[in-house]
C-alpha cells in the first residue's frame, strides 16, 4: 500500500483528489454528522427527546464531567496526560465537606484550593522531571489520592455539612440550570486563554514540539506545572458542582470519571500526541456521550448498548485524527 | 486508515439504529422505571427478572436503566426517567444520601417512588422493599462463631468502601462478634464484589494470619474467591466460610465441599415482591411502609428459612 501511494504522488495528483472531500474536511465533519444523525434518530424515536426541559437535562448531567474535560484539554494539548483528576475530584470533595462540618465553609474552601493547588505542583513537577511519564506518574497519584480520600472519609460519605453553594447542583437562573452555566462560563474562558493570550499558543507549540520550544527559549517546565495545576483546578471546580448534585461528599466521587472526559476531548478532535484540540469540540464531544446516555436510557434501550456504541464513537474519533495527519 | 473510516462509520451507524429499534414500542397500562445501581452481578440481574417477570404479565412496560455504580449518573437516570413520564419509579439507590436530590425531583413532580435493596436518607419513598443487610451481616457472625466453637480468629471481605449497604454489612458483622469475647475479627478488606480481588485479598489475610477460623464476605462472588484461596492452601473444611446471596456458583461451592454456608436471598422473588409491590401502589391499594423479602440460611444439609432477619 504504503508504496502504491508513493507512486502516484509522483506521477502528480491523485486523480480521485478531485472527485473525493479531502481527508480534512471529512476528519472535521464526521462528528457533527454524527451528532446530527444522533439528535434526528432520537428524535423520531422518543417525543419528549427534543423538549427543552431534557435538552437541559442532558447538559446538566454532562456539567461536571465536561468541567473536567476542560482541564484534561489543556494537559493533552500541552502533549501529557493527568489521569488523577477522578480521585483529585473525591479527595477535594470530601475535604470541603468534612472540614465545613469543622471549620466552617469559607476556611474549607481555602484548604481545597490550597490542596488542590499542591496536588497539580506534585503532579506537574513529578511529570516535568523526565520525558513521557504522565501516564504512569498521575497512575500513582491516582491511586495516592484515592487512598488518602477512603483514609479521610474512613470509606464513608460524608453527609449533612452546610452547603450554601447547594444551588450551583440542582437550582436554575432564569430557565438554565446552573451547572450548565459554570460549564459553559468556565468554556469560554478556556477557549479565551487557549487562542488569546501568549500562554495558550505557546502551550500548542509545546504539545507539538516540545524540544524546539525549549530550544527557543520557552520554560517548558513551568507549562508543564501550569497544565496540571489547571486540570487539578478544573477537577476541584468540578467537584463542588458534583457535591451539590448529590448532596453529599461521597468517597468514590469521581471513580472513572476521566475516562468519560478524556474520550469527549479525544472524540473532539485532540490527539494524544499533544499540539490539537479544542474547547468547541470537547464540548461537542461531551454532548454525543450525553446524548448516548439519555438518549438510550428515554428508549430503554439496554445499558450494554451504551458501552459499545460509546467505545466506537472514541475509535471512529481517533481514526479520524489519523486521516487528518496524513 | 481512510477506508477503515469508511467502513466503521455506517457500521456505527447501522449500530445505533439497530438500538433505536429494539426498543419495542407498545402502549402499556403502565410504564415502570428501574434505575440499578450497576447491573454486572448476579444479584441485581436476577432483582431484574423477577421484576420483568411480574410486569409482562401484568401488562407493564419495564424500563430498566444501569447506573455503573455511579451516584451522579443515577441522579441522571432518575431525571431521564421522569422525562420519559414513567407512572413509577423503582430504584436501588448507589446511596442512601446520594440519591436523596433525585427523589426529590421526583416527589416535585408527582411520580411514586419505591426503593428496593437498598434504601433512601430522605424524599418521600411510598414503600421499601428488601433486605436488612445490618440483620444479614448479625446472622453471618452469629452462625461463623457458633461453628467455629465461639473462640478464634476470623476475617470479613467487604464490598466496595464507601457504599451504604456495605457499611450496614459491616456494622451488623461486627456487633454480632460482640456477643462472643472469644472471637477477633483480625481483618477487614474490600475486594469490591470482585471473586479475583477476593481471592488475592484472602490470600494476604491468611499469610498474615495462619491461624484464621472463619471468613465472611458480602456476596457470593467473593466468598467463592476466598474458598479458592483457601483450596490453594489446602485449608478448605478448616475454616468456616458464609457469603451472602445463595446464587449458583455459591450453591455449587456448598454442594462441592468447599464453602459452609450461605445467606440464600433469592433477589428473583425479591424482584417479584418489588415489582407486586409497585403495581399496588399504580392501582391505588394501601401498602406498608417496608415489605422484607424472603431469606435462606444454605447449607450442606439443605435450605432453612430464616425467619429471625427481621432484627431492626
Amino acid at each position: 500500500m504504503p508504496m502504491q501511494c508513493n507512486k502516484e504522488r509522483h506521477e502528480g495528483a491523485d486523480p480521485r483528489q478531485r472527485f473525493i472531500i479531502s481527508n480534512e474536511w471529512i476528519a472535521r465533519s464526521i462528528l457533527p454528522m454524527m451528532l446530527l444523525v444522533a439528535v434526528l434518530a432520537l428524535a423520531m424515536a422518543s417525543p419528549v427527546f427534543l423538549t427543552a426541559a431534557n435538552l437541559f437535562n442532558i447538559a446538566k448531567q454532562v456539567a461536571s464531567v465536561g468541567i473536567l474535560s476542560l482541564g484534561l484539554l489543556i494537559c493533552i494539548i500541552g502533549g501529557n496526560i493527568d489521569l488523577s483528576v477522578g480521585s483529585t475530584i473525591g479527595l477535594t470533595g470530601a475535604l470541603l465537606g468534612g472540614l465545613s462540618i469543622r471549620y466552617g465553609v469559607p476556611w474549607a474552601f481555602v484548604a481545597m484550593v490550597l490542596v488542590t493547588v499542591a496536588v497539580g505542583l506534585v503532579n506537574g513537577a513529578l511529570v516535568a522531571s523526565g520525558k513521557g511519564l504522565s501516564v504512569i506518574v498521575t497512575v500513582s497519584t491516582t491511586s495516592i489520592l484515592r487512598g488518602l480520600t477512603y483514609l479521610y472519609t474512613d470509606g464513608k460519605p460524608i453527609i449533612l455539612f452546610p452547603m450554601p453553594y447547594a444551588f450551583l447542583g440542582s437550582g436554575e437562573l432564569g430557565p438554565v440550570p446552573w451547572p450548565v452555566i459554570i460549564l459553559l462560563t468556565a468554556s469560554l474562558i478556556t477557549h479565551l486563554v487557549l487562542n488569546n493570550t501568549v500562554w495558550g499558543r505557546n502551550l500548542y507549540s509545546i504539545g507539538g514540539n516540545p524540544e524546539a520550544c525549549r530550544l527557543s527559549g520557552i520554560k517548558v517546565r513551568t507549562y508543564v506545572i501550569g497544565q496540571f495545576v489547571a486540570a487539578a483546578g478544573f477537577a476541584a471546580l468540578s467537584s463542588v458542582v458534583l457535591l451539590a448534585r448529590v448532596y453529599s461528599a461521597q468517597p468514590n466521587a469521581g471513580l472513572g470519571m476521566e475516562m468519560d472526559a478524556i474520550s469527549a476531548v479525544l472524540i473532539g478532535g485532540a490527539s494524544l500526541s499533544g499540539g490539537t484540540g479544542s474547547v468547541g469540540g470537547t464540548l461537542l464531544g461531551l454532548f454525543m456521550l450525553g446524548l448516548i446516555n439519555n438518549g438510550l436510557n428515554l428508549l430503554g434501550v439496554s445499558s450494554f448498548y451504551q458501552y459499545i456504541l460509546k467505545g466506537s464513537i472514541i475509535l471512529v474519533a481517533v481514526l479520524a485524527d489519523q486521516v487528518r495527519r496524513k | 486508515m481512510k477506508r477503515t473510516l469508511s467502513c466503521i462509520t455506517p457500521l456505527l451507524a447501522a449500530l445505533f439504529v439497530v438500538c433505536v429499534c429494539s426498543t419495542s414500542i407498545h402502549a402499556a397500562k403502565y410504564v415502570i422505571g428501574y434505575s440499578a445501581p450497576g447491573l454486572i452481578d448476579q444479584f441485581q440481574l436476577d432483582i431484574v427478572e423477577g421484576m420483568r417477570e411480574i410486569a409482562k404479565s401484568n401488562d407493564a412496560d419495564l424500563i430498566v436503566i444501569d447506573s455503573r455504580n455511579d451516584v451522579a449518573k443515577q441522579i441522571g437516570d432518575i431525571e431521564d426517567l421522569i422525562a420519559r413520564k414513567v407512572n413509577l419509579i423503582v430504584v436501588c439507590p448507589n446511596d442512601e444520601h446520594g440519591i436523596v436530590p433525585a427523589v426529590e425531583r421526583a416527589n416535585r413532580l408527582n411520580v411514586p417512588v419505591i426503593t428496593v435493596d437498598r434504601s433512601a436518607a430522605g424524599g418521600i419513598v411510598v414503600s421499601h422493599c428488601g433486605l436488612d443487610n445490618y440483620a444479614l451481616g448479625f446472622k453471618a457472625a452469629e452462625f461463623i462463631c457458633e461453628r467455629i466453637g465461639g473462640k478464634g480468629q476470623v476475617a470479613m471481605v467487604s464490598g466496595t468502601a464507601g457504599m451504604s449497604v456495605v457499611a450496614k454489612d459491616e456494622a451488623g458483622f461486627r456487633d454480632g462478634l460482640k456477643k462472643y469475647p472469644g472471637v477477633q475479627l483480625v481483618a477487614t478488606r474490600n475486594a469490591d464484589w470482585d471473586k479475583a480481588k477476593a481471592m488475592s485479598v484472602t490470600e494476604d489475610i491468611l499469610t498474615r494470619y495462619p491461624d484464621i477460623k472463619g471468613f465472611f464476605a458480602h456476596n457470593d462472588t467473593m466468598i467463592v474467591g476466598v474458598v479458592e484461596a483457601l483450596k490453594a492452601r489446602k485449608l478448605t473444611g478448616k475454616v468456616v466460610t458464609i457469603g451472602i446471596g445463595g446464587y449458583d456458583d455459591g450453591r455449587e461451592a456448598i454442594s462441592a465441599g468447599y464453602l459452609t454456608a450461605s445467606i440464600g436471598l433469592s433477589a428473583v422473588e425479591g424482584g417479584k415482591a418489588t415489582m407486586k409491590l409497585a403495581l399496588d401502589v399504580l392501582s391505588g391499594k394501601a401498602v406498608p411502609k417496608s415489605s422484607p423479602w424472603p431469606v435462606t440460611l444454605v447449607t450442606l444439609a439443605g435450605e432453612d428459612s430464616l425467619s429471625l432477619l427481621n432484627l431492626n
